[in-house]
């Protein structure tokens, strides 16, 4: 078994404080890799690269069909294959609506005439940046384009399992989620002490329950009068607490400037190393 | 009757917040819940369900044992690891419905078959009927369901002669926001002073754009960051979008919030602001 | 000609529009030489994704020569002027009676294609 262990980082929404942690967790960290896999958003490379877009980049292609329409007798049998409304037939002409194609492939399946062919579209990109201590790779996915999943699943193939791996994943129950978690060794679960956090934590637990992850909790914007609200629910289903990040005016300020707050607040690298020594020990019992 | 829809583009700037403030000054209006992914409307509003509807998304495959003969051609031909290579199982979680693999089977031991994504809720608040949903997890965000939540609360704003609809819309930027705003007369943008709040304003409200209809924008938060602030108020004037409010950093909504209750309930002066934001909405759509 | 109306509901001139044209429960096709009108459903809404197209696809295959709606996705457009279907933009219209007589009155503007979704 590998000595480091993979984390992902997940919240129920956007906004509560994942990327906040995945951030401070890898700049507290020696010898780590931090994937950015929330690519419809990704926001750790304000904190980590803020020049990441001149950085060397990766495509992540898929495949569209080509309709030839020498060999194309419009038969039709792929527009209404088409799960997806991702071909019509307008005046004997097969119309592709690449945005809208899952790159299934079956329309050139169900081709009698093998009139149909494929060709590779850009889905989204890896970029990718080498600091000092830390490897940070980040998904994105184009605009207009809406499959996560395999970018997340490339992002995935750089994996260095010698480093200390923290995945910052999309946030919510989603297919793209539950693409990021799969086969990390533990996943935080990144809460705040409100009924929305509540709610929403409740919603991430089914889902992780249901793929048998193990993980913990980490309760953002912590306050003493408030914290019950998760604590309660926590205890009840035997779920571990590991961290509180408080309530912090200060902590808001430096996050809206870009800045990670391990640089500017006393104690926090110390206590993140604690966490991750915590949580490698818990997972390397599991 | 004038529908408003609230967006924000980045999660977690207090949309839902301030639709439930704003939903307990307006009269006479049914609420619709547009955030299906992390409907949250609810906790402030506290609804009483009334009914209830299993939801059907897309068609997944489906396989009867008995027929398989371990051919291996669906595994072969599935594009999305959603079969498994030992034995040729189904992945739910992984499937997406694209029919490739019944219509490769040589036995037809696989099936499409329509699955629950999530229940639609008819539902009564002390401010007006709400209509809202929940998907089950691992189920994709669909602007069917949406639309779903939308139509039904324009039914039900038709059938009792209501004045207002107010939609909490979808995060982000795609088909969901899109399914949110189609038949709204007003978009309202909540942001909040961060270098991704602002980006995300600006991407969202090229989508506004196209519906031609007005927006208007509220800064949540403002002094966190009076700099991009007022980048933001630049921004709204030149596009020439009313700036509807400046809600502060304030202790009594995280406290509000916290309580599950309406920061419009505890602080004068907010009330204040919010009812400001109701009379600038009134007039914006009046003309 | 065949005028295509995205309608709520099937029923006669009275019925109201539907704001969405490729969610559209039914639509209404007027013939404007004879003034008959049939409703047809539109069975592309029930598709998860993708019913822009569809819808497209069915005003198509009904042969519509005009098609009206308060908002066109990308794709729809796309679709249908690939169709040589003509593409008008209703905007106050409550009622498919008072788009018919907007369109009889040469009120109806030509549309753009707005944004689009993806479901």
């Amino acid at each position: 078994m590998a000595e480091e262990i993979s984390l992902s980082i997940l919240s129920g929404k956007g906004g509560t404080g994942k990327t906040t942690l995945a951030v401070n967790l890898a700049l507290a960290l020696e010898n780590v890799q931090l994937l950015d896999a929330d690519v419809e958003e990704p926001n750790d490379y304000l904190f980590i690269s803020p020049e990441i877009e001149s950085k060397e980049t990766e495509s992540v292609m898929r495949l569209i069909p080509e309709v030839n329409d020498d060999k194309c007798t419009a038969c039709r049998k792929c527009v209404d294959f088409c799960e997806y409304n991702a071909l019509a037939m307008m005046l004997d002409n097969v119309l592709v609506f690449e945005e809208v194609c899952h790159s299934c492939g079956g329309c050139k399946i169900v081709c009698p005439e093998d009139a149909i062919t494929e060709k590779e579209k850009e889905l989204g990109k890896l970029r990718h940046d080498s600091l000092s201590n830390l490897d940070f790779w980040q998904g994105e996915l184009n605009t207009k384009e809406e499959k996560a999943v395999p970018v997340i699943e490339k992002l995935k193939t750089k994996i260095d399992r010698d480093k200390k791996v923290i995945i910052d994943s999309p946030p919510g129950t989603t297919c793209p989620t539950i693409e990021a978690i799969t086969d990390t060794d533990f996943t935080i679960v990144v809460t705040e002490p409100s009924p929305f956090g509540l709610h929403d934590l409740k919603m991430v637990i089914e889902m992780l329950n249901e793929i048998e992850q193990p993980f913990a909790v980490v309760i953002n914007r912590a306050e003493a009068d408030s914290d019950y609200l998760i604590e309660d629910y926590c205890q009840e289903e035997g779920i571990k607490i590991i961290l509180k990040i408080p309530f912090s005016r200060k902590i808001a300020e430096l996050y809206s400037e870009g800045i990670p707050f391990v640089d500017k607040l006393e104690g926090w690298d110390e206590k993140l190393q604690q966490l991750y020594q915590e949580i490698r020990e818990e997972a390397l019992k599991q | 009757m004038k529908e408003i829809t609230v967006i924000s583009g980045k999660g977690g700037t207090g949309k839902t917040t301030f639709t439930a403030n704003l939903a307990s000054l307006l009269d006479n209006l049914v609420v619709g819940d547009c955030d299906v992914d992390a409907p949250n409307l609810h906790l402030l509003l506290n609804p009483e369900n009334k009914s209830e509807a299993v939801f059907k998304g897309m068609k997944l495959a489906v396989k009867n044992d008995d027929l398989c003969i371990d051919c291996g051609l669906c595994y072969e031909n599935c594009r999305f690891n959603a079969i498994t290579a030992a034995d040729y199982q189904i992945k739910n979680l992984k499937c997406e419905g694209c029919a490739v693999c019944a219509y490769v089977c040589p036995t037809d031991a696989i099936k499409m078959e329509e699955t629950e994504t999530g229940t639609l809720y008819e539902a009564e608040s002390r401010f007006g009927e709400m209509v809202h949903a929940k998907l089950i997890p691992g189920a994709d965000t669909s602007g069917k369901l949406v639309s779903e939540v939308k139509n039904r609360a324009s039914e039900l704003a038709k059938e009792k002669n209501k004045d207002w609809i107010l939609i909490d819309g979808s995060p982000g930027i795609g088909c969901p926001v899109i399914a949110s705003l189609t038949g709204s007369d007003l978009a309202v943008l909540v942001t909040e002073p961060t270098m991704s709040g602002f980006a995300d304003l600006k991407r969202v409200m090229e989508v506004v754009n196209h519906f031609k209809i007005p927006a208007g924008i509220v800064i949540n938060k403002y002094d966190l960051n009076e700099n991009i602030s007022a980048k933001i108020e630049a921004y709204a004037a030149e596009e020439k979008i009313e700036l509807l409010t400046k809600i502060p950093y304030s202790r009594v909504i995280v406290d509000s919030l916290k309580k599950g209750e309406l920061f419009v309930d505890n602080d004068a002066e907010l009330r204040t602001k919010m009812l400001t934001v109701k009379e600038k909405l009134t007039k914006i759509l009046e003309k | 000609m065949k005028l295509v109306i995205p309608a709520v509901a099937e029923g006669n001139m009275e019925t109201e529009v539907h704001d969405n044209f490729g969610r559209a429960t039914f639509f209404a096709f007027i013939d404007t030489e004879t003034e008959e009108i049939d409703f047809v459903e539109n069975t592309a809404a029930k598709k998860s994704s993708g019913a822009g197209v569809g819808a497209a696809q069915l005003c198509a295959d009904n042969e519509a020569d005009i098609v009206t709606a308060y908002h066109f996705g990308p794709k729809a457009f796309k679709a249908l002027t690939a169709a040589g279907i003509e593409v008008l933009d209703l905007n106050e219209q409550k009622l498919i009676k008072e788009v018919y007589s907007d369109y009889k009155a040469g009120k109806l503007a030509e549309a753009e294609a707005g944004p689009g979704g993806h479901h």
